[in-house]
């Protein structure tokens, strides 16, 4: 599925992604957690050609790394971002229909159901300038967006941050949704707790690098990582 | 009372030029987030096309209008290879297009004083006049309002109904959120640059037949276009038609009691007027 192969990424002379190997397999939902500046976002931001990065991006063997963003969408990689920049003076039924592609605009009604029936808040608000909605709203409706285009590999950035626990829980319920569907998720996420519940794997990220990595449910055992993530100490209950 | 009428009726016609002008300008600052300073000389060269082709061709009115909108719609996305896309994209470019396409506008119009001269051309539009009651308009006029109309409606299909006016108003909202979800945002900011050339090039070649071309109209087209963007609020759309209308209006009116100096002078304090009062503008919020 995918492939990032020594990923690196500087903002001038400053290093945010250091040498960066990744990899996401099919119908896999991998975690990348870490601090905030730990080159989560950058990393994304990178595979989908948002920004100039040296190294790798594969997608099922097929090397993006001359392809600009609309191409990389195109080919199957879709992108939730950090604060979820939907089009607050469009309604949610325009944001939706923005995330169609060329391949899947001939299913834009079809796919608009589809989410509409994963999110049925959306359709309630269908009609509804999308600035107007609650931000865990507008995380949904940047998650439904970033579904119109049927990406064989759904990036989700941060999704958690500022939301109430209550979506917060909704969220791992999405994310357990798409598993079942058979859609990879890339999940940049601080919240580690959340993370390392709703998926396969995790990378640990330190200053751009990758300090650990292996099976969710191993990494939340891990006392380092439940330390420095988890705010819990070895003798410490969840 | 007749006298103001008629000022009216003439002034909605004047008024949908600037509007049509303005909407290019607009449409050009919501999107790429720059000022044109060259937007005026798309419409004189409108006025050119239109005259040339009527004239050294002696092809009809109407494919002149035509070919006009094409051929401006051509040199505008020429400006925009050569002046703006490459100037934007760098840092503190929405400065240097400023200068950029003000030097671009000044290339164009003595290009055309070296190859036309300065001396006025006169061509004839539509011929006939049209009573609504105690006003009496030319046949040209009545078309130029139809078709500004016509040109307004058709862009609000176009950016409502269409996915590259649903991608236009996206890059107007986000650049960022455009390119995330796939939008060639570079794309859709030529295409609105050459939409919005296309337009004010339809405004020139439907006004020639009214104020008569010369090479330096679009310099005082401009200026209109400048004031009605700025009042009705810079990336707005509606603004940009309602100011339109309205600056038509009221400078027609002003200009048989104060004479059309004193209108345009009175004209320019209201701008000054409404960057004191409302710097936003009348119709705040950029193009969506």
């Amino acid at each position: 599925m995918l492939e990032l192969r020594d990923l690196s990424l500087n903002y001038g002379s400053i290093p945010a992604v250091r040498g960066l190997t990744v990899r996401v397999g099919p119908g896999e939902v991998v975690a990348l957690i870490g601090a905030n500046g730990a080159g989560k976002t950058s990393t994304l931001k990178a595979v989908l050609g948002l920004e100039n990065a040296k190294g790798s991006v594969v997608l099922d063997g097929v090397a993006l790394d001359k392809l600009p963003t609309p191409a990389r969408v195109l080919a199957g990689i879709s992108l939730s971002p950090e604060g979820r920049h939907v089009f607050p003076q469009m309604s949610v039924e325009e944001n939706l229909l923005l995330g169609l592609t060329a391949r899947t605009r001939p299913q834009a009604g079809s796919l608009t159901q589809e989410m509409y029936a994963l999110f049925p808040r959306l359709y309630e608000r269908a009609s509804q300038k999308a600035g107007s909605l609650s931000g865990g709203e507008q995380q949904m409706l940047a998650i439904a967006r970033a579904l119109m285009s049927s990406p064989k590999l759904l990036m989700l950035d941060e999704p958690t941050l500022g939301l109430a626990p209550i979506i917060v829980s909704q969220l791992r319920v999405i994310i357990g949704t798409l598993k079942a569907r058979g859609t990879s998720v890339l999940l940049a996420e601080q919240n580690a707790e959340m993370a390392l519940a709703c998926t396969d794997r995790a990378y640990v990220l330190e200053n751009g690098k990758v300090a650990k990595e292996g099976l969710s449910r191993e990494l939340s055992q891990d006392p380092a990582v439940r330390a420095a993530y988890l705010g819990l100490g070895e003798g410490d209950e969840e | 009372m007749e006298l103001l009428l008629q000022q009216i009726a003439n002034g909605l016609s004047l008024g949908m030029a600037y509007a049509l002008v303005a909407l290019g300008l607009t449409l050009v600052f919501g999107v790429l987030h720059v000022v044109n300073f060259a937007h005026g000389e798309f419409y004189m060269l409108g006025a050119l096309v239109t005259v040339l082709v009527v004239k050294s061709l002696g092809l009809p009115y109407i494919v002149a209008l035509l070919i006009a909108i094409v051929l401006v719609s051509a040199v505008a996305w020429v400006m925009d290879i050569v002046a703006v896309s490459p100037v934007a994209r760098k840092p503190g470019g929405d400065q240097i297009v400023l200068v950029s396409t003000y030097a671009a506008g000044l290339i164009i119009v003595e290009t055309v004083l070296a190859a036309i001269g300065p001396t006025p051309i006169a061509v004839s539009g539509f011929s006939g006049i049209v009573h609504f009651g105690s006003v009496v308009l030319t046949m040209h006029r009545v078309f130029m309002f139809a078709a500004g109309i016509v040109m307004i409606c058709g862009l609000y299909m176009l950016f409502t109904r269409t996915n590259f006016g649903r991608s236009l108003r996206a890059v107007a909202q986000s650049d960022y959120a455009a390119k995330v979800v796939g939008i060639d945002v570079e794309r859709i900011k030529t295409l609105t640059f050459v939409l919005a050339g296309g337009i004010a090039g339809l405004a020139g070649g439907l006004i020639a037949p009214i104020i008569t071309f010369n090479a330096t109209m679009g310099l005082h087209a401009g200026i209109h276009a400048f004031v009605v963007v700025v009042i009705g609020s810079m990336g707005s759309i509606p603004g940009a038609v309602v100011c339109g209308l309205s600056l038509g209006m009221i400078e027609s009116v002003l200009s048989i009691f104060l004479g059309q100096h004193v209108a345009a002078t009175l004209i320019y304090s209201l701008l000054l007027v409404t960057l004191f009062v409302r710097p936003q503008g009348l119709f705040q919020g950029a193009l969506r």
